[in-house]
């Protein structure tokens, strides 16, 4: 099975300060790969350099190399917006536009030049209806998405991450501060979609990782320190950090 | 013990906060008071669009619809310059790389061109736009002189509305592939918009009220007829107050017609700070969703 | 006990209380199986009656277990290392209970023997019930102590209890041939199924060791032979 996206001895740095330290992995295709660990281990740090969210940080900096289809994305000459299309992302704070409905799940499409207007009308459908989302607002897309509950709005969030088809699907803590049902509408759509798109979902939640993860990494200060199949580690993790980490929560 | 004392340190200090309020509003609603109840005398339709004229007791007589005519078509000449050159200015220090000593030093430089004194605006705008430029004394050189004027103000209101927006909105377009211009019109811009509008009338009731910028580069005290050209002096309202308090050859005729000018300032600057409160609430309501 | 009643919300003090009760449950069965045999062995029918008396509060014992493996599963959600440690505790306190059952099984026989004379001295069953022993005790030690080598060792000493157990059948085949009586008969099968009991036990001691070794490493124990 050949990997989505391969990662190689990748290490981050902030200025003087190493964040990541040679990281090396292969995310599987079209499953669900999650990344537990500690707060402040470089979880957010890692997905945000994926899609190049720090290049706008002045003093990041990072060695190593992240190959997506053949090419590595670190590169200076990968074109950035391209790659956000195909490596979307949702926030762990829902940050809809504020602008109705639609016009926050066709933004994407919008610049880039989409203008059919059947062919928009059909992608927002889809993409509302893969976030579960679409039977709760179909009769107010031109509602301010403002007006949604916090729920809601991630969900839009994601409707709006899917509507410009990406391959890849980047969540960084995505339900953290979203209520229990929402969560779980969410945990489910993210198991439905991850049918064909590969994702990759940062969460300090090690339940959510239970429920939903087929496949589970561990970081810890920077490093990894596991990577295998989610249940096997769950139950028995090959490190004794990672065990220690995952009966450490409430001793 | 205590606490009494603070109870009666409190009443003390309220009521002195207090009597100083009230003093500020009173000698505010005197100043509005002197004028509407001098000026209100003088207005009638004929006033406000009549052209001016002096008999021979030097008794101002006509209207001045002339100078009402000058100040808008200056003002907004004037906008029409600084208005697309500010606002893109403060897109690009906002969204673009704007850190570093270079542009340190560029914001020194427009915040310091707001605070001089209006009267260096207009010598600047004479040796500039009448004397370089060769525009003379005209509506442009005058247009060009407040827009340099209204320039800062429509740049620095501009950035700060633009830095305003909270950064996850943009993060949220360029994870979606824009690009920076994309999100800055597209996303940030829509959000600032009502701030930024603030910033755009507040510089127009600036200009629309100044004086000596207008002195020295083509207002002029008295025409016989409507502006009808871009490159001939204009009649403004707050050089006409000047004129008349000052050049009159009766004082006692002309100062209640000036306080008459002075009425129609002020409340040309009242409708433009209800338009900015309009503009500020329909904003406001389209962004949480109206 | 007046602990039990205490509201447990700690994690740690759940875990711990865990251990106790599997310590007990591991005294109780095993104290049952030595006096079980030790009952045969001297035919002595009080001792036959108490053990299957007792064997209700091992059996109660294991359900107080089961309720604290599910309160700790249903609020703590524990993982890895502890998720094996509470799911090996469930799975043990089973094979304990069997083994006190197996206990119960052969004071029965001691029970029917009363009053009666053996039909062959009993030499190969004292010999195995000798190894179960051991085999219950070793695996008990290899729990608390965590202790692989232990569980090892233990495990392989499964053959000799079923060479045994083997020989058993064998001999009491040869009587039943030569004597055919309703008596002898009905002794020889009490006899087998004492030797199956005690085998069993034996078996149970194994589980016991396997679980013990998935508890600690997360691998199967054949695997690390």
């Amino acid at each position: 099975m050949e990997a989505e996206l391969k990662i190689e001895g990748l290490s981050v740095y902030f200025g003087k300060k190493k964040i990541l330290d040679s990281i090396s992995m292969e995310i599987p295709p079209k499953s669900i790969t999650a990344i537990i660990g500690p707060s402040g281990c470089g979880k957010s740090t890692f997905i945000r350099t994926i899609n190049r969210m720090n290049d706008r940080f002045e003093d990041f900096h990072a060695e190593g190399s992240i190959i997506f289809k053949g090419e590595n994305v670190l590169s200076k000459d990968y074109p950035i917006e391209e790659l956000r299309r195909k490596i979307g992302m949702v926030f762990q704070k829902p940050n809809p536009f504020p602008k109705s409905i639609r016009e926050n799940v066709l933004f994407g499409l919008r610049i880039n030049g989409i203008k059919d207007k059947q062919k928009l009308e059909t992608i927002l459908k889809r993409s509302l209806e893969a976030a579960s989302l679409y039977e709760q607002v179909k009769d107010n897309l031109s509602m301010n998405a403002y007006k949604l509950s916090g729920g809601q709005q991630q969900r839009l969030c994601m409707a709006r991450a899917l509507a410009v088809e990406p391959e890849i699907l980047l969540l960084d803590e995505p339900t953290s501060a979203i209520d229990p049902i929402a969560t779980k509408q969410i945990e489910e759509a993210l198991e439905r979609i991850s049918k064909d798109i590969t994702i990759v979902i940062v969460t300090h939640n090690i339940q959510q990782a239970a429920r939903i993860a087929d496949y589970i990494a561990f970081f810890y200060l920077g490093k990894l320190v596991e990577f295998g199949e989610a249940e096997k580690m769950l139950n028995s993790p090959q490190q004794k950090l990672t065990d220690e980490y995952l009966t450490g929560i409430y001793g | 013990m205590n606490f009494k004392k603070r109870i009666l340190k409190e009443r003390i200090i309220f009521t002195i906060i207090s009597i100083l309020a009230i003093a500020i509003l009173i000698s505010i609603f005197s100043i509005f008071f002197i004028i509407v109840s001098k000026g209100i005398r003088v207005i009638n339709l004929t006033f406000l669009t009549s052209i001016t004229s002096f008999d021979f007791k030097g008794i101002p007589t006509g209207g001045i619809g002339p100078a009402i005519m000058g100040t808008f078509i200056v003002t907004a000449i004037g906008l029409a310059f600084s208005v697309p050159i500010g606002i893109l200015a403060g897109i690009y220090l906002s969204e673009y790389k704007s850190k570093g000593h270079l542009f340190n030093v560029m914001r020194m430089m427009v915040s310091n061109l707001a605070g001089v004194p209006s009267v260096v605006h207009g010598l600047f705008g004479m040796a500039v736009f009448t004397i370089i430029f060769g525009f003379g004394l005209s509506i442009l050189s005058a247009s060009m002189t407040l827009a340099i004027l209204a320039l800062p103000i429509i740049i620095m209101t501009t950035e700060n509305a633009m830095k305003d927006v909270p950064i996850d909105l943009r993060e949220a377009a360029y994870a979606l592939g824009a690009k920076r211009w994309q999100s800055a019109f597209f996303v940030v811009f829509p959000v600032a918009f009502s701030k930024i509008m603030t910033g755009v009338i507040l510089a127009s009731a600036r200009i629309a009220g100044e004086t000596a910028p207008i002195l020295f580069t083509g207002a002029t005290l008295y025409l016989a007829h409507y502006p009808t050209a871009l490159n001939e002096q204009f009649m403004a309202l707050p050089y006409m107050i000047y004129g008349l308090v000052t050049t009159s050859m009766n004082i006692n005729a002309s100062v209640p017609f000036a306080f008459g000018i002075a009425l129609v300032l002020v409340v040309l600057i009242v409708i433009m700070n209800i338009a900015i409160m309009i503009v500020r609430s329909k904003s406001r309501k389209s962004l949480q969703g109206g | 006990m007046e602990s039990d009643n205490l509201r447990l919300s700690n994690y740690e003090r759940d875990l711990d209380l865990l251990k106790v009760k599997l310590n007990e449950m591991f005294s109780l069965s095993l104290e049952a199986f030595d006096l079980s045999v030790k009952s045969l062995e001297t035919l002595d029918v009080k001792i036959a009656n108490d053990v299957v008396k007792g064997d209700d509060e091992i059996d109660s014992l294991k359900r107080k277990i089961e309720e604290i493996v599910y309160e700790i599963l249903l609020r703590f959600h524990p993982l890895a290392s502890d998720l094996r440690r509470v799911i090996m505790a469930m799975k043990i306190a089973s094979e304990l209970e069997r083994v006190a059952d197996q206990a119960v099984n052969i004071a029965q026989v001691t029970q029917f023997m009363e009053g009666k004379t053996l039909i062959k001295p009993l030499v190969d069953i004292p010999k195995m019930a000798q190894i179960t022993k051991e085999m219950l005790y070793g695996a008990m030690k290899s729990y608390f102590e965590e202790d692989i080598e232990l569980a090892k060792k233990i495990w392989l000493m499964d053959d000799e209890v079923d060479i045994l157990d083997r020989k058993i059948a064998d001999d009491l085949e040869e009587i039943v041939t030569k004597k055919c009586s309703r008596e002898v008969i009905a002794q020889a099968e009490r006899l087998i199924i004492v030797s199956r009991a005690i085998e069993r036990a034996a078996d149970h001691s194994t589980n016991i060791c396997e679980e013990t070794t998935y508890m600690i490493v997360g691998k199967e124990l054949y695997t690390l032979l």
